[in-house]
């Protein structure tokens, strides 16, 4: 079979994505290569803007497009109470449950020394530099793995000694699943039986 | 737990097959190198989502084809059938299981759905081998009876992994102080204690009540002569510990050990604390003497110890199953009888009817003479020629 380089470099960087195995991006590179300039180049400039248009918010750490974010920056929001999550995504799976009225701390990532993430390389820094202000309690909202268990502690020892009430949410997670995952009122259920640390 | 039929596709030596099953005996028999092992491989990829012999998926993929299917019908003891499907793809090396034709996302939960125990050639690492061997194989076991315990042990496999990664790390790149890692080393103990000691005691438990299950099965195959013992030897018993399982005692010893060696284990950059160190050992009283299986025994009764094994292994499932739908477990006995006298062969055969489903292969069709004695006509017979199986009335 011939083979085009600019094809094999479109696959080789389709299949660096998520779930995207060697074959499916060689139909993908060769979909976009019969398709019309126009879908090609919204499809780029889609991505471009993703790079220059999205900006981690200076308080929370999520993704937004405003800063601070919308969450941070809304009245309504009880800024007494933090809820950490490991992602963006966890952020969303939280808020369609319209439950918890506070505010967020996005780490992105999670303690695993097997992917070379030490407490330094999550957003630990800024969060204990939030601390120092009025907050009342900190939820901890992390997925119910080896690694989370490891980030609760290792997080619960350190916001220990500021004298802030900790809690972690109820185990209503069935493990294996994440966060993201989890239905609705699963994780409404978990908030509630939230336990104390 | 019944398996009715079995469909493979590009899995080995197979390029596309449909058997259907005899509830009671299947005998399977061909010449060397023909499918006979590659057979119960697959079925032992459905019930286990795993092969029994440890090959990866990649290693089971037919030469030259891009991916392989097997789905199988069981019947479990309420008579209800759950299709099963897996297919393998080398294109993203992913692997996917199929129950009743729902895609299954957590492959622990499948564990002990389907309990089978399997009998082959490289058992003989189990009484000759390291303690891996014997921890690896009694895993299996008490994972297909406790979700739980799958769930612990995968748990302490991942913290000690993260562990070990931890310490190596360090020892090459030195990102953390002394003092900064034997923090972070404290707290991945934390959790290596939390996991550890429920492995430990549920470990303990299943030998106190697996021990009589092997001396019956002893009894069944050679009598009295013999008399087989099992114990567990950890560093966190020989503390001062008796087998009594007390949390709070293991608990506390387990600590104390973990905080003794930390030095070392940082010192060599490896865990080297904990159940994944412990060891199962075999022993036999023969003529009033007590001799270590592993060094002692002859090589029949290395072969008699292991099918005894397995035998309880049946027993003790079926006795303990989570959920009394799921039925007896399956037995696969690949090669059974080489390396057995005579003797041995016929009282194994005698008692092979007490079972449920058997898949059995040998490269000996006289053996299905024997069997007949037994089975009547309550049995299958395939001759597998080059990755072809043949009905054989
Ligand atoms: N991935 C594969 N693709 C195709 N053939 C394979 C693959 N893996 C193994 N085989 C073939 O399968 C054969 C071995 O099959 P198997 O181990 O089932 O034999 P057997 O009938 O059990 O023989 P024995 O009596 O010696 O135990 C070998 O000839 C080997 O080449
Ligand atoms: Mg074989
Ligand atoms: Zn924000």
């Amino acid at each position: 079979m011939q083979t085009s380089e600019t094809l094999e470099k479109v696959a080789e960087e389709l299949s660096k994505l998520p779930s995207i195995g060697r074959k499916t991006a060689h139909r993908i590179a060769l979909y976009l290569a019969k398709s019309s300039p126009q879908d090609v180049i919204s499809l780029s400039d889609a991505l471009l803007s993703l790079k220059d248009k999205i900006k981690l918010c200076p308080l929370c750490c999520n993704i937004t497009e405003i800063e601070p974010c919308a969450i941070c920056d809304s009245p309504k929001r009880n800024k007494d109470t933090i809820c950490i999550v490991e992602e963006p995504t966890d952020v969303f799976a939280i808020e369609k449950t319209n439950e918890f009225k506070g505010v967020y701390h996005v780490l992105h990532g999670i303690i695993s020394p097997l992917d070379g993430i030490g407490p330094e390389d999550i957003k630990v820094k800024e969060l204990l530099s939030r601390l120092s202000g009025n907050v009342d309690e900190i939820i901890l909202a992390l997925n119910p793995s080896v690694e989370g268990e490891y980030t609760i502690t290792y997080l619960s020892k350190l916001i220990k000694p500021l004298n802030i009430k900790i809690s972690r949410i109820a185990r209503g997670i069935p493990v294996g699943t994440d966060l993201e995952f989890a239905d609705e009122i699963t994780i409404a259920k978990a908030f509630e039986g939230r336990i104390t640390l | 737990m019944l398996l009715e039929n079995l469909r493979l596709h590009n899995f080995k030596n197979y390029k596309s097959s449909s058997l259907t099953f005899s509830p009671n005996l299947n005998f399977i028999f061909g010449e060397n190198g023909n499918g006979k092992t590659n057979l119960l491989e697959s079925i032992s990829m459905l019930c286990y989502t795993k092969s029994f012999l440890q090959n990866s998926e990649n290693e089971c993929l037919k030469y030259g084809e891009e991916g392989f299917e097997i789905s199988g019908q069981f019947k479990n003891a309420a008579d209800s059938l759950n299709k099963i499907k897996l297919t393998y793809k080398n294109d993203t090396n992913e692997k996917e299981i199929f129950y009743d034709n729902e895609k299954v996302t957590a492959k622990n939960e499948f564990i002990g759905k389907f309990p089978l125990v399997v009998l082959s050639p490289k058992d003989t690492k189990l009484t000759t081998g390291s303690p891996q061997e014997r921890r690896r194989n009694f895993d299996l076991l008490i994972s297909q009876i406790s979700r739980v315990y799958l769930r612990d042990l995968r748990s302490l496999n991942r913290v000690l992994k993260q562990k070990n990664s931890l310490l190596k790390s360090n020892l090459v790149n030195k990102r953390y102080s002394k003092t900064e890692l034997r923090d972070m080393i404290a707290l991945w103990n934390d959790e290596i204690i939390e996991y550890g000691v429920k492995i430990l005691i549920r470990r303990l438990d299943f030998i106190e009540g697996f021990r009589d299950y092997l001396l019956e099965s002893f009894n069944k195959i050679v009598g009295s002569s013999y008399i087989p013992v099992i114990n567990y030897e950890s560093d966190l018993l020989e503390m001062g510990l008796s087998e009594t399982p007390d949390f709070d005692l293991i608990r506390s010893s387990f600590r104390e050990l973990l905080d003794r060696k930390m030095d070392f284990e940082i010192s060599r950059g490896i865990s080297m604390v904990g159940p994944q160190r412990d060891n199962y050992v075999f022993r036999m009283k023969k003529d009033g003497e007590l001799f270590d299986v592993r060094i002692f025994a002859s090589q029949g009764e290395h072969k008699t110890f292991v099918v005894a094994l397995k035998l309880s292994e049946f027993e003790y499932i079926n006795d303990n199953l989570e959920n009394s739908n799921t039925g007896k477990p399956i037995l696969l006995l690949d090669d059974v009888f080489s390396e057995l006298d005579k003797k041995r062969i016929k009282k194994i055969s005698g008692i092979l009817t007490d079972y449920n489903q058997i898949f059995l292969t040998t490269t000996d069709y006289d053996y299905l003479n024997i069997l007949r004695d037994n089975f009547k006509s309550n049995f299958g017979a395939y001759q597998i020629i080059n990755g072809e199986p043949q009905f054989v009335n």
